[in-house]
């Protein structure tokens, strides 16, 4: 790639994504399969476990960890030696934030990866066909619009809701990851 | 992952939660995957290590260390703070104390800021700082924060331990810092406008930038008047152009707050970009 061609997709906003005044973009980083390189670089034995949290689960971690559970589908795998790799979403300004979260076998929190990050502006925010496409995307054709990265100066968003993602997480393995 | 294709190009994009916001760490290069992995974990650590010095919110950080022992004599600091206290106590004296960094009491009256359980009652500014290369005293109790400055510092930090000869760019949530830079376009949101998503596109002016603005502050400005103890009433967003972030950072409050800020941004290499509600753009240079 050209060093130009890096830059442009490092810091160009796409003009294709103007929609009328309003604009709408998902900026997708690492892959779940790089994520958890990443996260776990030396653990093997990966065996993937999709589980549905029951009623009674999901109303008690929510009291537990004081954080609303709002699905009940949870996608995470276990490693040969016992370590976690969970991908959840977390709210952003508008749109979900696709993360992975990455816990010890005790169940301490070891890293993190924004997986995608979505975010929409203006009238589409409140049109539910526009932020139904937003949703449902199987998770290895990440949704792009136009593709490139988005620079913004003074975006500063505050990312208070991953501390609330990573205690919901951390009841969720205390009472349910750590017994399977 | 590919691990010896050093002649090859690849690139490498990572977010992760820091500094109260989204830190983005883009790297491309002749270097394997697996180097810009390695380079990048490297820089999001380094970002960690300067938060967990520099932030106010965290009890045990060095800053907060400072923040209740300092006064009772002098204390030993790291290079990172001592630089950071330097640039700040520069630019206080330069700007008669428009610029300080002992706005903390008021950001935690104004609930802004936890209080640690000491209060909120001190009357100290920067005067009363006094920093010694690597020893800092405070001779009235007195309350430093650093989120005016730590921000870009700590983007700089992870910036500089990236090899030269890999394209890199370090963005804590607007605060950026990118190589190469020139004729790169930067897009700049257009205050009161965060709903229709309304930008400017202008070139980069220098390798770092940083915006101030209240525009994702719930309407109040992240600006504190050292003086009145008030956020300032300013509608505009003002983004400012250096050779260093943390120099960028700490400028856009001076800005703001002075209005013979043309002599400070001509002094550190810097030029501001004003945009008011209407779009209509202002520049500020010190040429």
């Amino acid at each position: 790639m050209e060093r130009r061609k890096f830059i442009k997709g490092t810091l160009a906003c796409v003009t294709g994504l103007y929609l009328g005044s309003n604009l709408a973009y998902a900026e997708t980083f690492l892959t779940v399969d790089q994520a958890r390189n990443v996260l776990w670089p030396h653990e093997t034995g990966w065996k993937a476990i999709t589980l549905d949290l029951t009623r009674e689960q999901m109303k008690s971690i929510s009291k537990a960890s004081k954080v609303r559970v709002r699905t009940s589908r949870l996608t995470a795998w276990k490693s040969a030696s016992g370590a976690w790799f969970i991908i959840d979403q977390i709210l952003g300004k508008h749109e979900n934030i696709d993360m992975a979260f990455a816990f010890t076998s005790e169940g301490r929190v070891k890293g993190l990866e924004v997986l995608t990050y979505r975010e929409t502006y203006g009238d589409e925010i409140r049109n539910p066909k526009w932020r139904a496409q937003f949703h449902g995307k199987d998770k290895s054709e990440p949704l792009r619009l136009g593709g490139q990265i988005r620079n913004i100066t003074g975006a500063t968003l505050s990312c208070k809701h991953v501390t609330e993602g990573v205690n919901r997480l951390a009841h969720t393995w205390d009472q349910v990851l750590r017994h399977l | 992952m590919n691990s010896n294709a050093k002649s090859t190009m690849n690139s490498l994009k990572r977010c992760k939660p820091a500094l109260g916001t989204y830190v983005t760490i883009a790297l491309e290069g002749p270097f394997s995957h697996a180097s810009l992995i390695e380079h990048s974990s490297a820089a999001f650590h380094e970002i960690n290590r300067i938060e967990n010095l520099m932030s106010f919110h965290n009890g045990e950080s060095e800053l907060s260390r400072l923040n209740s022992q300092a006064q009772h004599g002098p204390m030993a600091i790291s290079r990172d703070m001592a630089t950071v206290l330097k640039f700040g106590l520069l630019l206080s004296q330069l700007t008669e104390g428009q610029f300080d960094l002992a706005v903390a009491p008021h950001l935690i009256k104004s609930g802004s800021l936890p209080d640690h359980g000491m209060g909120s009652h001190f009357s100290g500014t920067w005067e009363h700082v006094h920093l010694n290369h690597q020893q800092v005293h405070f001779s009235l109790q007195l309350q430093l924060d650093l989120g005016g400055i730590a921000k870009g510092y700590a983007v700089d930090r992870a910036f500089s331990i990236i090899p030269e000869d890999m394209n890199v760019l370090v963005d804590a949530g607007g605060d950026l810092r990118v190589r190469p830079w020139k004729k790169q376009p930067l897009h700049v949101r257009i205050p009161g406008q965060y709903e229709t998503g309304s930008f400017l596109e202008i070139p980069m002016a220098s390798q770092a930038v940083a915006t101030s603005s209240k525009y994702f502050n719930d309407g109040v400005h992240p600006v504190i008047c050292p003086q009145s103890g008030s956020p300032i009433e300013d509608s505009r967003s003002i983004s400012v152009f250096a050779q260093e972030c943390m120099v960028a950072d700490a400028l856009t409050k001076v800005v703001f707050l002075c209005s013979n800020s043309e002599t400070l941004l001509q002094r550190f290499g810097a030029s501001a970009l004003l945009v008011e509600r209407n779009g209509r753009t202002e520049w500020k240079r010190g040429d």
